[in-house]
């Protein structure tokens, strides 16, 4: 009893007066720092200019399109790896013009051009698998501005305001170019601007700049009700900006990050929580409209992470800019 | 004894409870130094701006010189990690706290702490932020801690100062805006029929100091209600005039005036036009040496005598006519008519020196600037001004004494 009664004291002696401090209340301040740039002196021997769209990353490997060609980087080191200029299929060659958009996904790249094509080729080997469309647009796709495939479906923004789905399957070696989609998606407004897409949580996310909007799809919805949005194309849910005009959209695993543009050229890059951003809260944690001393962001039409490090494709700029987010805590103390 | 051990644990917890709740507060923070700017270690470049015998060149400069006549004190984001301040003042400021604010957390905290900063003081200073993490008081009292945070960009922090200097006090009362340049232009492209003559820093830092004390008499109310109600002033100064007095009843613009109809603002008008004598724009600041002094466009300017000395006596009227040009006021507008008492000329210097009487302008010592003594600069001789009350002035006959703007 005498030695539980010791323990006891000295128990005390150590709780009083020794309080912990309050936990603080916290808050987070979120920053980007610059880390380097893709520019036309990247690509050896290149005499054009650099102008990037859609961009991708697949295996450390980072897929930019850039007029004619799809130049391909180490995505760590930066180095250029090639620049692929057609599509080669045994005899045929197709040259490369106007691409507007990349995706890499199950070990095939797909690559879309505004002169209506989407092209389909290894992404080890870049041999030619298929094309879909045939180049005119009174065939398949009436242009190709933005291409997305995610398990196992193929989603192709034409010029106007329509998204058609296909599935992976039907592009085989041997497929016929005219495809029929097996569902149409309403983008409500489309013009000539590259579109962004992505897939979060069972839901098709495009960034709608015409629509003023983020376009939301559920794709269990469009599986459900796939032939008949063949006659009426499944139209989103939204929510309109007052200004901002929605440029991409890429979820990684923090945030979504995204670009917008305000007015005639005042382009911001943001962060948003991504679930706030599913239930249409758009309060953004960072909104930065450039790198001081570096840049000021131009018209980012492509969005790509690998790690903690976002790749930036600034058609304004010429440049793939890659900036890495970071946080600084904030402690209130309780005193 | 299993009793006794229970009262022995009953007050020994007793006295956990007593020895805690007598406790000080438990986080114990170590805020930054406070800054004295006078004595500023060489990594900061501090300088004084306006320097006697700087190189005129540099405050024509407009990029680097202007100020806002209600933003005596600036500061501006440099690169990604630095502010530089600048102080547009010819008199110290003491007790200066710099607020920071990041987007995603609503209180302001203490960044900087100057204890001093003297009169057209400049310099550059690291943002504690982008160091180490920083304890930080905030405005509620507490304390915040914050992380190193690496840069900085102009969307991503937001700067604010508060001053308990009653100077500083007295200065952001005033509710004009005017961005205010000096402009070499006039000097050096118009010809010589115009007598516009280059200006040193001594006569700029007069006419810095002019520019805050008329912006003070333009922004106060006792100002505003003679404006406004200037009929009412107009009756009460000619009440026993002899013989009676036969000029205009209110503010008039600046149409012709014939056999004594004019063209009368109505008092919504008179509002507007207040309005605009305090707005935003840019005034360019010139020197004449002689022949007329001009207003008009950007364009204020004024002899070396009212820089150096008329105006610390409150004869003021030439500004307030080239002033008027300036808002677009003619020669037959009440606003640019010399000698009326129904005219703007003449009843803002009256209100200023009624002022200078109250005690109640910004800056009322010419002993802070001595520009009189700085004959090396100037280009005739001045006596040191002394302003001398008129016992008749229509202020002090109406408010004696009264009516100092608190």
């Amino acid at each position: 009893m005498k030695n539980i009664l010791a323990l006891i004291l000295i128990l005390c002696f150590f709780t009083n007066c020794t309080k912990d401090v309050p936990p603080a209340e916290n808050h987070t301040h979120h920053y980007l720092t610059y880390e380097a740039a893709i520019t036309k002196e990247s690509v050896p021997g290149n005499t054009t200019v650099f102008e990037p769209k859609g961009i991708a990353i697949s295996n450390e490997k980072l897929y930019v399109t850039n007029g004619g060609a799809l130049e391909i980087f180490d995505a760590i080191t930066l180095a250029h790896i090639k620049t692929i200029t057609e599509y080669t299929k045994e005899k045929t060659t197709i040259p490369f013009t106007n691409l507007s958009s990349v995706c890499v996904d199950n070990g095939r790249i797909y690559v879309g051009s505004t002169e209506s094509r989407l092209f389909v080729f290894d992404e080890f080997t870049h041999a030619g698998i298929n094309t879909v469309g045939n180049g005119s647009y009174n065939g398949t796709f009436v242009h190709v501005f933005g291409v997305l495939v995610r398990d196992g479906l193929v989603f192709v923004k034409e010029k106007n305001n329509i998204i058609k789905v296909f599935e992976t399957s039907q592009i085989t070696e041997t497929s016929h170019w005219d495809l029929k989609p097996i569902a149409k998606l309403n983008t409500l407004k489309g013009l000539k601007e590259v579109y962004s897409l992505d897939i979060f949580e069972g839901n098709l996310v495009v960034a709608g700049i015409q629509a003023k909007s983020y376009l939301y799809y559920n794709i269990a919805n469009i599986k459900a009700n796939a032939a008949n949005s063949l006659i009426t194309p499944i139209e989103p849910e939204r929510l309109e900006f007052e200004t901002a005009e929605p440029i991409s959209v890429a979820f990684n695993k923090d945030w979504v990050v995204t670009s917008e543009k305000f007015g005639r050229s005042s382009f911001y890059l943001k962060l948003y929580p991504k679930e706030e951003f599913m239930i249409k809260n758009y309060k953004s944690v960072l909104n930065a409209s450039g790198i001081v001393n570096q840049f000021q962001f131009g018209n980012i039409v492509g969005i790509s992470q690998l790690d903690d490090r976002i790749f930036l494709s600034d058609n304004t700029n010429k440049q793939v800019i890659i900036v890495k987010p970071n946080s600084a805590n904030i402690a209130e103390q309780k005193n | 004894m299993k009793k006794n051990s229970c009262y022995i644990l009953l007050a020994l917890f007793a006295g956990v409870f007593y020895g805690c709740t007598n406790e000080e507060p438990l986080y114990k923070p170590k805020y930054l130094p406070v800054i004295d700017a006078s004595v500023l270690p060489k990594e900061n470049r501090a300088m004084t701006m306006f320097e006697d015998d700087e190189d005129p060149s540099k405050m024509y400069d407009k990029k680097d010189r202007s100020f806002r006549v209600n933003e005596p004190l600036q500061l501006f984001l440099k690169g990604t990690d630095s502010i530089q301040i600048r102080l547009y003042l010819p008199v110290a400021l003491s007790n200066v706290k710099i607020y920071a604010k990041l987007p995603n957390y609503e209180k302001r905290f203490v960044i900087y702490h100057f204890s001093k900063i003297p009169a057209f003081h400049r310099s550059f200073h690291k943002i504690p932020l982008t160091e180490k993490r920083h304890d930080y008081l905030l405005e509620t009292g507490n304390t915040v801690t914050i992380d190193q945070i690496q840069g900085f960009s102009s969307e991503t922090i937001e700067f604010s100062l508060e001053c308990d200097d009653p100077l500083f006090k007295k200065l952001k009362k005033i509710k004009s805006r005017h961005l205010v340049q000096f402009d070499d232009k006039y000097h050096k492209t118009y010809d010589a029929s115009y007598h516009f003559v280059p200006m040193n820093p001594v006569h700029a830092k007069e006419a810095i100091t002019l520019l805050y004390n008329y912006s003070y008499a333009l922004s106060h109310p006792l100002y505003y209600d003679t404006f406004i109600n200037f009929d009412k002033y107009i009756q009460e100064r000619t009440a026993t005039a002899s013989p009676p007095y036969a000029g205009p009843l209110y503010w008039h613009g600046n149409a012709a005036d014939k056999d004594g109809v004019y063209d009368y603002l109505s008092k919504e008008e008179a509002e507007q036009l207040y309005w605009k004598y305090i707005d935003d724009r840019e005034i360019s600041l010139a020197m004449v040496g002689g022949g007329n002094a001009y207003g008009g466009g950007n364009l204020v300017s004024a002899y070396e005598s009212l820089y150096i000395s008329s105006h610390w006596r409150g004869d003021i009227s030439l500004w307030v006519h080239e002033y008027s040009h300036h808002i677009d006021m003619g020669h037959n507008s009440s606003f640019a008519v010399y000698g009326e008492i129904a005219g703007q000329s003449d009843m803002m210097s009256q209100f200023y020196q009624y002022l200078i009487y109250l005690d109640d302008l910004p800056f009322t010592n010419p002993d802070i600037l001595q520009s009189w003594t700085k004959s090396t600069y100037l280009r005739s001789n001045h006596k040191k001004p002394v302003f001398k009350m008129n016992a008749n002035n229509p202020f002090l006959l109406k408010y004696k004494g009264q009516g100092k703007w608190n």
